[in-house]
């Protein structure tokens, strides 16, 4: 639908009074910012609360002490916050984000909105993993950011409450089922629930169709998208039923769409549950809140009986440079200190995942190891909301997995619904 | 400031005879009554201030929920009634609408009536009133978040409701609180009420100040009831406390937002949504501007209905 | 009535027991933050011995003090703005008869319907334009601007039925507009103001999401956004999370306590209408 001039001249005087320059937004942003590197100067850098941010700007300031680093911690509301920032062009220097779309700050949303440097041209573009580059490649092909990290979703398990009841981390599906059965002959719960808090809701079922839909069909997404494949009729299926048989089989705690995520790190913390499926990131923030004797640990969940077919839903973050802030030196030096292998790495144990591009430093961590296998042998997916072409999607999933659990909705309700917003795609 | 009214000192003679000869200009341009002429610009910083923060954004908000702007975009079409049609063809849209009816109502009447109870009771002689009247309040003036997270941790299923209702023998009674979807809202409801039932309590209290004690007993020597002496004269005597404390709780439940985010954020499965969530989410995490503006639109029409016929009826009573 | 029967101790009792429920949630806030987060909770119980650790603890890693004296900034200066502008406008509605001042009354009245999701995108980019953004200024207007429509109600109702005398015969001795403003009206509005002063400081206090928007990331967070982050943070660690909604919460019940007489006073003169 086209304007008629009134309409035109009305559209025209809103968006004067909301200040929104309409010229400014839409021209092209000018790339290469490695270029002009600084050693002294300034720049912001917007964060969602992450510690691992607070340590390599330490790291940072030894290296280049004439830069000052202005760290804005944005916690929880990171991406409404920063969104609103991006368009109105007041953003910080150096921003962290999600890799993927979905939301209104990550790599393909607002990168196609030019918000981002073009950080093609730099020394480290090349030595990025493709997983973590097909996450922060704008659908043109423009990168636009730094990846830090490869998180894996896993099962993560209180060793110490394992070694307890004289159980160990089931390595195929079956022993999932057993391994439920013989948890509730104890007493303990197998895998914590808190569907309260709805991001939990996804991780089995992105943990599950990693190794039945993503791995096998590497081409599921494309297939999708030209009409050949749905949600509805593909293994997506399977893995909904499967998570609905762990239900039946006794794996979750009572009442898991009432119990918030806090209440099921608690229960792991206390070893009153055995593990949960979570990021793997996870496993630093149940340690925190513990004794200080806990261990934790993390291995990839199995959705089949062949460990040989087991896949590793990954997903990346990392750092992208204001389009605004092109010019700004100091920030782009900050940018090309970020894709050093050390910095990753201290990034990485950090964080409590896996470094992206560790290079040739040696990795300890069991998370960092477990990502770098999958990796190597190429059994890495991308999580799929990631590569989803609309925001609409997941919250289907996110409503469907807690009606699936309340029984006010069935898999093929879930997953017709999923389909629909999937064909929306504007 | 503390000057007492009237106050006619050396100062007010001086300014008099200064002022004289403006009087015939004065008289020309009066507006009030008796002759208090105001100037304009007492309302200007008034003014400026609404108009920049609410009038202007809002009514722009609104013109843009016909149009596809996205918030980023430089195009920006005009499309007609798209957006409404495809927000009031969405479910989620349409049981956030129900879900919000429902939840004005029972929080309105459940705030108001338990409010108008524990002002009855304490405008008795009961002996502990001031410290009563003080715990009833102090949950007004917690940061909604804060009762929201402290509710969340009530309602979880090993929380702290579901122990005392073992501990007294009603395990029978125990729920999943937040997590089942029939109940869900009436237990965001239940937070609602309890912080705020103090605040229309107060504003009983103020009504009932201006009610004489002599009527009361006189009713009760006439053998009236306390029921019935309550709803035949103390209720009519009231009436302006009730008026104000049903429109601040429907105009503001309409509106609700801050208990469902921080205690359900909506859910489980939609459940708990009301209109100003589901705008929120449709803006900021579904990215549809456009649908969110028209939902809000949507939102203030129903708002603006309510509180006009509210506005209407409560007039219509002040007169009769 | 005036004697205490048995019906009033029965009321009495009552009451009493409806005011131990109406305790039972902060009840809970108190024993949770101070309760070891390595042992077992009792049924409604402290574990022993209290952990007041749990309070430093919070308050010291979220940051609290600065964010109470940014949250005491911007609520004294927006509720002292709100204060002025508002009775100098609903001094000038209710007594002039123009119909621009009926007209104007009713467009502050149209504030009561907006949801404050539409304007949100908007205001924003109006702001950041400007270069306000995480400048507690920009939360300032908008909690001046936004608290219009209803204070500039209440002081309407007030001063419709206030007698006009004084201010006429203030006027008849030739006091300019804004003396006799100043002089007569304002101590004789002194009950609207305390009761707009305690719901407008109540609501700028409490309010998250304005502040969240605007100060987020910046040196100028407010108490609820320091309790936001710091929940964000430690969201799996209720004593500690309670502990900061404590520290957060403690300088508001200070101040409620010192001044609930006035406060119970003031706040309902106001809302007799």
């Amino acid at each position: 639908m086209s304007l008629k001039t009134p309409q035109r001249i009305a559209v025209g005087a809103v968006a004067a009074l909301l200040g929104i320059s309409l010229s400014a937004c839409s021209g092209q942003t000018p790339a290469a910012p490695a270029s002009e590197k600084a050693t002294t100067g300034s720049f912001s850098i917007g964060t969602n609360h992450s510690p691992a941010v607070k340590t390599i700007v330490e790291l940072f300031n030894k290296k280049y002490p004439d830069i000052k680093v202005d760290v804005r911690d944005m916690a929880q509301s990171y991406r409404e916050v920063l969104g609103s920032q991006l368009a109105g062009g007041n953003a910080p220097d150096v921003v962290e984000i999600p890799g993927g779309g979905g939301n209104p700050i990550s790599a393909k949303v607002a990168g196609q909105r030019n918000f981002y440097a073009d950080l093609g041209k730099t020394e480290w573009a090349g030595s990025i993993p493709d997983i973590a580059k097909q996450q922060l490649e704008t659908d043109k092909g423009k990168l636009v950011a730094v990846p830090m990290v490869v998180s894996s979703i896993g099962g993560i398990y209180n060793q110490n409450a394992l070694d307890e009841v004289g159980l160990s981390a089931p390595k195929t599906w079956s022993e999932v089922l057993d391994f439920c059965g013989d948890a509730k002959a104890k007493g303990r719960v197998a895998y914590g629930l808190g569907l309260s808090d709805t991001w939990t809701t996804q991780l089995i079922p992105y943990a599950l169709t990693s190794t039945l839909v993503y791995g096998p069909n590497q081409n599921f997404l494309e297939d999708q998208t030209s009409g050949k494949a749905s949600f509805a009729d593909s293994a997506w299926k399977d893995s909904m039923d499967k998570y609905l048989e762990m239900d039946k089989a006794g794996c979750f705690n009572a009442s898991p769409v009432g119990t918030p995520y806090a209440t099921v790190q608690d229960a792991i913390r206390s070893g009153n549950t055995l593990g949960t499926v979570s990021v793997a990131s996870e496993t630093a923030n149940i340690a925190k809140g513990g004794p200080a004797n806990l261990k934790l640990t993390y291995t990839a969940f199995p959705a089949n009986d062949k460990a040989e077919d087991q896949y590793l839903p990954l997903s990346t973050s990392g750092f992208a440079l204001n389009a605004k802030s092109s010019s700004n030196g100091a920030a782009a030096t900050f940018i090309d200190f970020l894709a050093e292998p050390a910095t990753q790495v201290a990034f990485g144990a950090a964080f409590g995942d896996a470094p992206a591009m560790p290079g040739e430093e040696k990795l300890t961590s069991e998370i960092a190891l477990l990502a770098k296998e999958y990796l190597d042998k190429d059994h890495g997916t991308t999580w799929p909301d990631r590569l989803w072409p609309n925001a609409t999607i997941q919250p289907k999933l996110f409503d469907g997995v807690q009606g699936m659990f309340i029984g006010s909705a069935s898999v093929p309700d879930v997953l017709d619904k999923m389909d629909a917003a999937f064909k929306n795609a504007g | 400031m503390t000057a007492p009214p009237g106050v006619s000192g050396p100062t007010a003679v001086a300014m008099r005879k200064e002022e004289t000869p403006e009087t015939p200009r004065r008289k020309r341009g009066r507006s009030g009554v008796g002759g208090v002429k105001i100037p304009f610009w007492f309302v200007l910083p008034a003014v400026i201030g609404y108009a920049a923060v609410v009038l202007v954004p809002n009514l722009s908000g609104a013109v843009l929920a016909f149009t596809n702007w996205d918030g980023y975009t430089p195009e920006i079409d005009f499309v007609g009634l798209a957006n409404f049609t495809r927000v009031l063809s969405d479910d989620n849209s349409l049981r956030a609408i129900g879900n919000t009816f429902i939840l004005t109502i029972i929080v309105s009447l459940g705030q108001n009536v338990l409010g108008l109870l524990l002002a009855l009771g304490l405008n008795t002689k009961v002996k502990t009133r001031m410290a009563l009247r003080l715990v009833f309040f102090l949950p007004v003036v917690l940061t909604p978040i804060v009762v929201g997270y402290l509710w969340k941790y009530l309602l979880t299923p090993e929380g702290t409701l579901n122990q005392v209702l073992a501990a007294i023998g009603l395990e029978n009674l125990q729920q999943d609180w937040l997590g089942n979807p029939d109940i869900a809202l009436y237990s965001v409801c239940a937070s609602i009420i309890w912080s705020g039932a103090g605040f229309s309590m107060v504003i009983f209290l103020a009504g009932l100040q201006g009610v004489p004690p002599e009527l009361l007993e006189a009713s009760a020597i006439d053998g009236a009831g306390p029921v019935r002496s309550t709803i035949s004269i103390v209720l009519p005597l009231i009436n302006g406390a009730i008026v104000v404390n049903l429109l601040l709780s429907v105009l503001g439940n309409l509106k609700q937002f801050d208990a469902v985010f921080s205690m359900t954020n909506g859910g489980p499965a939609g459940s708990t949504e009301t209109m100003a969530t589901i705008v929120y989410k449709t803006a900021f995490l579904y990215l549809e501007y456009p649908s969110a503006l028209a939902q809000g639109v949507v939102l203030m029409i129903v708002v603006g209905v309510i509180g006009f016929i509210q506005y209407r009826v409560t007039q219509r009573k002040a007169l009769a | 009535m005036n004697r205490y029967t048995g019906r009033t101790l029965a009321i009495e009792i009552v009451l009493i027991a409806a005011g131990i429920i109406f305790l039972i949630p902060l009840y809970v806030l108190v024993s949770v933050a101070l309760k070891d987060p390595e042992a077992q909770a009792g049924f409604l119980g402290f574990t022993w011995p209290l952990k007041f650790d749990n309070i430093s603890t919070a308050w010291v890693e979220s940051n609290m003090a600065s964010g109470l004296l940014n949250s005491v900034l911007i609520t004294v200066v927006s509720v002292a703005l709100i204060i002025v502008f508002s009775s100098l406008a609903a001094y000038t509605l209710t007594r002039n008869t123009q119909h621009w001042s009926r007209g104007m009354f009713y467009l502050f009245l149209l504030g009561f319907l907006f949801p404050g999701q539409l304007a949100m995108l908007p205001l924003y980019l109006g702001f950041s334009s400007i270069g306000l953004v995480g400048n507690p200024l920009a939360v300032i207007l908008i909690a001046v601007g936004g608290h219009m429509p209803f204070t500039i109600f209440l002081y309407a109702a007030f001063l419709r039925d206030l007698p006009r005398d004084y201010e006429e015969a203030a006027a008849i001795d030739g006091a300019k507009p804004l003396r006799t403003f100043l002089t007569i009206v304002f101590p004789l509005v002194r009950p609207v103001t305390g009761t707009v002063g305690i719901l407008a400081a109540l609501g700028i206090w409490n309010d998250f999401f304005t502040p969240l928007l605007y100060l987020s990331g910046s040196q100028s967070k407010t108490a609820p956004l320091a309790v936001y982050s710091f929940v964000g943070e430690y969201s799996a660690n209720w004593p500690l999370v309670f502990s900061a909604l404590i520290t957060s919460i403690i300088p508001i019940l200070v101040a409620y306590f010192l001044m609930q007489k006035f406060i119970m006073r003031g706040f309902a003169a106001g809302l007799k209408g």
